[in-house]
C-alpha cells in the first residue's frame, strides 16, 4: 500500500514534466530534449531572486517561469524551426536539442558549480498521511499540481480560442496559416508554456533534492517514458502514463529491489510501444487526403 | 483595383513550373484558370496565397506588393485560399472550422457577417454544426471549406479545384454556392478548375494554362467558343 501511495506520488512529479513534452509534440510534433536543463534553469533563476523579501513565493516562482519561457520560445525560433524545414522526415531538431541540452548543462555548471545548492523557495516541510503512507508535502504539492495542470491545459484547449487553435495546428498546420494563423507563432508560445512548465517543476523539485545542473537529467528518463506510455498526443495521457509508471516501478524496487524499478518502467515503455504504438490515449497520427 | 499576378515565376526546388505567368482579377470579378493535369494550377493557387515561394515576378494587391509577405499575413489582408482536396480540420466540429476562418478576418469586422446568409440558403450547415468534420461527406466538406473562407472576409478568393471528387449533381451545387459568395462578399473569384466547361460558363473571364504559361486569355465565353479549348479541354471532336 505504501508502494502505492508513493509510486502515485512519484508518478504526479513526472506526469508534470511530461506535460512539456506532450505540449510541445501535439502542436509542432517536436521534442524539447533540453527539457532536464530547463528544469534547472527554472530551479537557480528562483534561487537568484530568493533574497528578494518584498516578492512572495509565488511571484519569484513567476519569475523563474517566465524567464525559462522566454528561453524555451526563442529555443523553438532558432533551434527548432531551422532544422524541421525539409518535411516530416526532417529529425535534425532532435540534434540541435541535444546540443541546447549540452550548451546549457555547461553554462549553468560553470555559473552556478557541479554540487545541489539548497532552495527554500515554495518549500513545504514535513509530511502528511496518505492512506498509512507518509508522503513529503512537497512531493504531494507537486502530484496534486501535475492534476491542476493537466486539468487547465484540457479545459484550455476545449473551451478557449487559443486551445482551438492550438488543435487546428496540431491537425494541419499549413492549413491554419490559410486561417491568418501563424504556426510558427503557436509554436514559439507552445514552448515556452511548456518550458514554463518544466522550470515550475524545477523549482518545486529543487526544494527536496537541491538545485544542481544536473538535476533534470533523472527526471528525463522516466517523463518522457510517462509521455510516451501514456500517448504524446493527449493532454490526459502524462497522468494516466506518470500513475502507471509510478507504481510500477515503486512497487517493484519495494518488492525486489531498487535495480529492478527502473528497468520495470521501461519495459512497461517497450510493451506500450509494442501492442499501442501511439500510446494508451494517443490518438494514431491522421493520414492525409 | 485588383489581384495582379505579373510576370510570375516559381515551383519547386530543381523544377521550375511557371515560367512568367501574368493575370489579373478584379473585385467581384469571377476569373477562371483552366488547363490540364501539370499546367501549374495548384503552383499558381499556393504561391499566390503564400504557401510557395515567388522565384521572379510580383504579386500585387491594389498596386502595393506582397511577393514577401507570410501566408498568415495574406489571409489577414483578405486573400483567402481553399485549398485542393478542402482540407478541413478532420477533428475539429464544422462550427470550430468556421470559427478558425473568422481568425483571419479579426480586425476587419464591421457590416453583416457575411457567413449568416450562407448558413440560411444551407440549412445542412447549420445541422451539421457540432458534427466532426470528417465525417461529412464530400459535398458537405466543401460546402464548409468555401463557407469557412467567406467567414475570413475575403477580399480575393482562390480556389483550387473545388468540385474534385464530387458528383454531378454536387458539383452544380457548389458552383450555384460560389455564384453565391460572389455576389453576397463582391470578392474576385480566381477559380482553378479540370471541369473546365463549368468553370468557363460561371466566369466571366478566362486564362488557359500550359506547361506553365498562359497559352490564351480572355472574355470566359470566348475561350469556351475557341478551337483548341473544345478539343483540349471540353472533350469536343474537332
Amino acid at each position: 500500500m505504501d508502494a502505492l501511495v508513493l509510486g502515485l506520488v512519484l508518478g504526479g512529479l513526472y506526469a508534470l514534466l511530461a506535460q512539456s513534452f506532450v505540449l510541445t509534440f501535439i502542436t509542432t510534433k517536436t521534442l524539447n530534449f533540453a527539457v532536464g536543463e530547463f528544469v534547472a534553469l527554472g530551479a537557480f533563476v528562483v534561487l537568484a531572486v530568493a533574497g528578494w523579501s518584498w516578492l512572495p513565493d509565488v511571484g519569484k516562482l513567476a519569475v523563474g517561469v517566465l524567464v525559462a519561457a522566454v528561453v524555451g520560445a526563442a529555443a523553438y525560433r532558432f533551434l527548432v524551426v531551422p532544422f524541421m524545414t525539409e518535411g516530416e522526415h526532417d529529425v535534425r531538431w532532435l540534434l540541435s536539442t541535444v546540443a541546447l541540452s549540452f550548451v546549457m548543462l555547461n553554462l549553468i555548471t560553470n555559473v552556478e558549480g557541479p554540487s545541489p545548492q539548497r532552495s527554500e523557495t515554495a518549500r513545504l516541510s514535513g509530511a502528511v498521511d496518505v492512506l498509512g503512507a507518509g508522503v513529503s508535502k512537497q512531493q504531494l504539492l507537486i502530484a496534486v499540481l501535475a492534476v491542476v495542470v493537466t486539468v487547465l491545459l484540457v479545459v484550455a484547449s476545449k473551451k478557449t480560442s487559443a486551445g482551438l487553435v492550438m488543435r487546428a495546428v496540431s491537425q494541419d498546420p499549413e492549413t491554419t496559416s490559410l486561417m491568418g494563423v501563424s504556426p510558427r507563432l503557436v509554436g514559439m508560445v507552445t514552448y515556452a508554456v511548456a518550458m514554463g512548465i518544466a522550470a515550475l517543476t524545477g523549482t518545486l523539485y529543487a526544494a527536496t533534492v537541491g538545485a544542481s545542473p544536473v538535476m533534470g537529467a533523472p527526471l528525463l528518463v522516466a517523463s518522457i517514458a510517462v509521455a510516451v506510455v501514456g500517448g504524446l498526443s493527449s493532454l490526459w495521457g502524462p497522468l494516466l502514463g506518470g500513475a502507471l509508471y509510478g507504481v510500477l516501478s515503486e512497487v517493484t524496487s519495494y518488492e525486489f529491489g531498487a535495480i529492478w524499478g527502473e528497468t520495470a518502467g521501461l519495459l512497461l515503455v517497450i510493451v506500450v510501444l509494442v501492442w499501442r504504438p501511439q500510446g494508451l490515449l494517443g490518438r494514431r497520427t491522421e493520414v492525409k487526403l | 483595383m485588383s489581384l495582379e499576378v505579373d510576370r510570375l515565376e516559381c515551383g519547386y526546388d530543381r523544377a521550375p513550373i511557371l515560367h512568367g505567368v501574368s493575370l489579373r482579377v478584379g473585385p467581384g470579378e469571377l476569373v477562371a484558370v483552366v488547363g490540364s493535369n501539370g499546367a501549374g494550377k495548384t503552383t499558381l493557387v499556393r504561391t499566390i496565397a503564400g504557401l510557395l515561394t515567388v522565384r521572379s515576378g510580383d504579386l500585387r494587391v491594389d498596386g502595393s506588393s506582397f511577393a514577401r509577405t507570410s501566408a498568415a499575413r495574406r489571409a489577414r489582408s483578405g486573400i483567402v485560399m481553399v485549398p485542393e482536396g478542402r482540407r478541413l480540420f478532420p477533428q475539429l466540429t464544422v462550427g470550430e472550422n468556421i470559427e478558425m476562418g473568422r481568425r483571419a478576418a479579426r480586425g476587419r469586422t464591421g457590416g453583416e457577417d457575411p457567413v449568416a446568409a450562407l448558413l440560411d440558403a444551407f440549412p445542412i450547415l447549420t445541422e451539421r454544426w457540432d458534427q466532426q468534420a470528417n465525417l461529412l461527406s464530400g459535398g458537405e466538406q466543401q460546402m464548409v471549406a468555401l463557407t469557412r473562407a467567406v467567414a475570413a472576409r475575403p477580399r480575393y478568393l482562390l480556389l483550387d479545384e473545388p468540385s474534385l471528387g464530387l458528383s454531378p449533381l454536387k458539383t452544380l451545387e457548389v458552383f450555384r454556392l460560389i455564384e453565391m459568395i460572389r455576389e453576397r462578399t463582391g470578392a474576385g473569384i480566381l477559380l482553378v478548375e479540370q471541369m473546365a466547361d463549368q468553370a468557363l460558363q460561371a466566369a466571366d473571364r478566362a486564362y488557359v494554362l500550359e506547361l506553365g504559361r498562359v497559352s490564351m486569355e480572355g472574355p470566359a465565353a470566348e475561350v469556351r467558343a475557341s478551337d483548341e479549348v473544345r478539343r483540349a479541354y471540353l472533350g469536343v471532336a474537332g
